[in-house]
This record gives C-alpha cells, structure tokens and sequence, in this order.
C-alpha cells in the first residue's frame, strides 16, 4: 500500500470525511425524488486510497485533527439552514408558469396564435386611438372653424392666364412725370424710349412706315429732353428700360 | 413493467429494471416533454421540484434575499423559454442549476456596477428574513441551539467571505452535492479545475474561520457528536 504524505492526505480528506460519515447514503441508494441529489457517494473514493488514508490518520495527529475539522465543518454545511421560498416570490413564480405556459400553448396552435396577434393588433390600435385620434379630431375642427371666422377677410384672386397684372413686388415700369411745355405739332407718332436708371432719356426712335423728317426729329427731341421721367424698378432698384409712348393730337374748338 | 405516476396527468412507465439514476433520466425526459407540450401539472411539477432548490442556491451565491427572488425569476422564465431547445446532454437539475450560476454570476456583475455603496434595507432587521429552522432536534438545549446557529451565521459568513467562483464551486458540492462531473457541467469548466477551486475554497474558508474562531490558533470547530448526535456541532475554544 503506497504511504501518503500529509498534503496529499488533507486534499481529499473533505471525501474521506463523508464516505466515511455515510452523508450521502440516502443518494447513493439512488433516493432522487427525496432529495433530488447527485451521486457523491457513489463516486467515492477507492477502497485502497481509502485505506492508505486509514493508515496515515492512525500514524498522524495533526491530520487525524484536520480530518476532526473537515468532519465538523462537513456537518456544519449539511445543517445550513434552509431558505423557504418567500410567498411572494412562490405567486410571482405562478404568474411566470402560468403566463410561459399560455406563450407555449399558442405556439403549439397556429390559429390561436393568429387569433391572439390579431387581438393584440386591435388593441394596440385601440391604444393608438385614444392618444392621437381624439386629440386629432379636436384640434381639425377647431382649425375648420377659426379658418372659417377670418375667411371673408382674406383677399384671394385666382391667377389667370393672360392676364395683365404686373408683379408689382418685382418690376415696375418707368413713368413720364411731367411733360415738356412745348408743344409738337407734327403728325401722331408712337415712340420707344429709353430711359436709363437716373430717369434721362438715353435714346428713342419712331415706330412709323415713313422716315420722320428732320423737323419732326427734332421736334420729338425737344419733347423728350424738357419731360421729366421716373426709371423702371427692379427689386426696389432703378434700371434702364424702354417704353412706347403714344403722341396723339386733340382739336379743341373755341 | 409498471407505471409510476410522475405528476398529475402524465406518466411514465419504467421497467423495474432500471437503476435510479436511469429513473431520473427518464422522469427528466417525461417532465421535458409535458413542459414542451405545456401541460399545466408538468409546471407545477417544475416549480414544486426546483423553485427552493435553485432560491437556496442563488441566496448562498448573492447572499441577498431579494437578489435571489430575482434571480429565480429570471431561472425559470429561461427554463420555461427555452425547454424546447434543452436537448437533453445533461439533466435537467444540471441544465437547471448552470442557468442559475449564469444568473448569479449576471445579476452579481450588475451588482457590482449599479449598487457601489448602497444598503440594502433587509440588513437592519437581522433574523426577520424567511429563513426555516433546520431540522429541530426536541433534545436540543438552549444552549446547544445558540451554538449552533452560532455556528450557522459564521459558516455562510464564511462562504460570503470567498471569492465568488471559489464559493460557487464549495456551495454546489458540499450545500448542494453534486458531483465534480456535474458543477464542471453547470461551471463550464474542467473538472482538475472544478476540484481546484473546490479544494482552494475549503481553505479559504477553513483559514477565514481559522482566524474568525481563534485568531491566534487553528480551526477549532469539533463536532459534539457524542453529546447531541450528527445534530450537535459546535465552537469550541
């Protein structure tokens, strides 16, 4: 029988104490549904390690007391108290049972589990309703009826096409201010003017079939040059534009 | 052949044959079964085998009350989640208990992190907690009683004082008795290292109630066998 040094003896002291102490008899007969415990005992050690041990306990007190250590906290361990389950927990551990076992229960049935998502879809738009809708429906009618309180105040016109209204916002056209005292007396003409941004005329000419004669140019000149003009607008800014201008003549009797 | 009644509606037969750990392997597959075909007795079955089992395991892991509640919470919805998926390699005791370890280990990183610090409020009111008396012995003095609550309160404080892993291995085998073959199972880990931190946490704990009994001397903790049977263990100084 091989001898055993004192380390090698107290690693497996802890397994000799219980063997020796039968602990786990009841488990090594197999008594699972009493105590729901493993094998401990039915792996126990070899009946030769188990006598090499014997035979150093007999020769070593040091050990021999260790072993009388293991074996009290041996006991010590096996008379722990016993939490209980708290009554609290017990019921919460029912719901979780109970509720897993419906979970299961519809994945077992495709069409209980349809019935259940379908149910489930309906009550979260229920849930949807009731936060958002009524709210929603409120707040549209209420825009209905204030909208419909200012509504004969606001000035709408529809744009139509071909229509001459200028935006004003954006352009404007150049204007005579005041016309020159001195009278034209050839025939009527229709003038292009152009008129540059500081309201000078910088150029004109005449829309007719036949060339104006020199008088009649010159005529038109002096007409232009003592009449005063605003300059176009662009954006609030003046510019260079061009205009036609219509001379007629009035017959007044005395 | 006969047929054993397992729990309420379903049953199993076994032939007499059969040794009790094969009993327990098939009692396993019939629970496993009724669970996955959700019959309500085979919940109730669940809950009535393991529910104290696996609460008693997490409070000697977390050494708190309401941690544990949540723990077990936690256990049996994954247990009940994913039965169909338990393929049966190990028992279910084992498959049952690794989960806890998991949770235990979880909920006590999340400790560690959230609740740097905190009190818990249960601590104030030592002794009002849910714990049952151990088996009473009728021929138990009073002051046999005091010692060995005594020595009850210093042996988890003792377990509370180890390092986690150590402690976990020490309560599954020597609290909950398992073999080193089924905590390397529920550990994830090899069995040279299962018997490792088996043999490193009996002697932390020996040292730490080596130093908590006698600090100037050894580990006197002696059983009193003689004067109250296996129940009577003590302090002795």
């Amino acid at each position: 029988m091989e001898e055993l040094n004192c380390k090698s003896v107290r690693v497996n002291l802890w397994d000799y104490a219980a063997q020796a102490r039968g602990d786990y008899a009841a488990q090594a007969r197999g008594d699972y549904a009493a105590g729901a415990r493993g094998d401990y005992a039915a792996r126990a050690m070899a009946q030769t390690e188990n006598d090499a041990i014997d035979a150093h306990l007999d020769a070593c007190r040091d050990c021999d007391r260790c072993l009388a250590d293991v074996s009290s906290l041996r006991t010590g361990f096996r008379h722990l108290p016993v939490q209980a389950v708290p009554p609290l927990l017990a019921t919460r551990l029912q719901v979780i049972a109970s509720r897993e076992r419906s979970r299961q229960l519809l994945r077992l049935n495709p069409k209980a589990w349809l019935r259940d998502k379908v149910a489930s879809a309906m009550l979260a738009f229920d849930h949807f309703l009731k936060p958002f809708l009524v709210p929603g429906t409120g707040g549209i009618l209420a825009s209905c009826l204030c909208f419909g309180l200012i509504a004969h105040t606001l000035q709408l016109r529809p744009y139509l096409a071909g229509d001459d209204d200028m935006p004003i916002g954006i352009f404007t056209e150049m204007t005579i201010d005041d016309v020159s005292p001195f009278s034209f007396s050839g025939k009527d003409v229709t003038l292009q003017v152009t008129v540059d941004a500081n309201g000078n005329v910088s150029d004109y000419s005449m829309l007719q079939k036949a060339p104006p004669t020199p008088e009649e140019f010159e005529a038109i000149g002096s007409l232009l040059l003592y009449s005063t003009f605003s300059p176009a607008m662009r954006a609030g800014q003046p510019v260079s534009s061009k205009r036609l201008f219509a001379i007629r003549h009035f017959n007044v009797k005395d | 052949m006969f047929e054993v009644p397992v729990a309420g509606s379903y049953s199993l037969n076994l032939n007499a044959s059969l040794t009790s750990e094969q009993q327990a392997t098939l009692e396993d597959q019939a629970l496993i079964s009724a669970l996955q075909r959700a019959e309500a007795d085979a919940y109730e079955t669940l809950l009535r085998r393991f529910q104290a089992p696996v609460y008693n395991l997490a409070w000697r892991l977390l050494d708190d009350p309401a941690d544990a509640g949540d723990v077990v919470q936690e256990v049996f919805l994954k247990v009940f989640r994913n039965v169909d998926s338990f393929r049966g390699d190990s028992s279910l005791r084992t498959w049952i208990y690794r989960i806890a370890v998991n949770e235990s280990h979880n909920r006590r990183r999340w400790l560690f992190r959230h609740r740097k610090g905190e009190t818990a409020m249960e601590d104030a009111f030592p002794g009002e907690d849910n714990r049952e008396a151990p088996l009473v012995d009728s021929g138990e003095t009073p002051f046999d009683f005091t010692m060995n609550h005594e020595a009850q309160l210093l042996l988890e404080e003792g377990l509370a004082a180890i390092s986690p892993a150590f402690r976990a291995a020490l309560v599954l085998r020597e609290v909950e008795e398992l073999s080193y073959e089924e905590i390397a199972t529920i550990l994830d880990i090899s069995m040279g290292t299962v018997k490792s931190r088996i043999v490193r946490g009996r002697e932390a704990l020996r040292r730490y109630l080596a130093n908590r009994i006698n600090p100037a001397g050894t580990l006197e903790i002696a059983p009193g066998a003689a004067a109250a049977g296996d129940m009577g263990w003590g302090l002795l100084k």
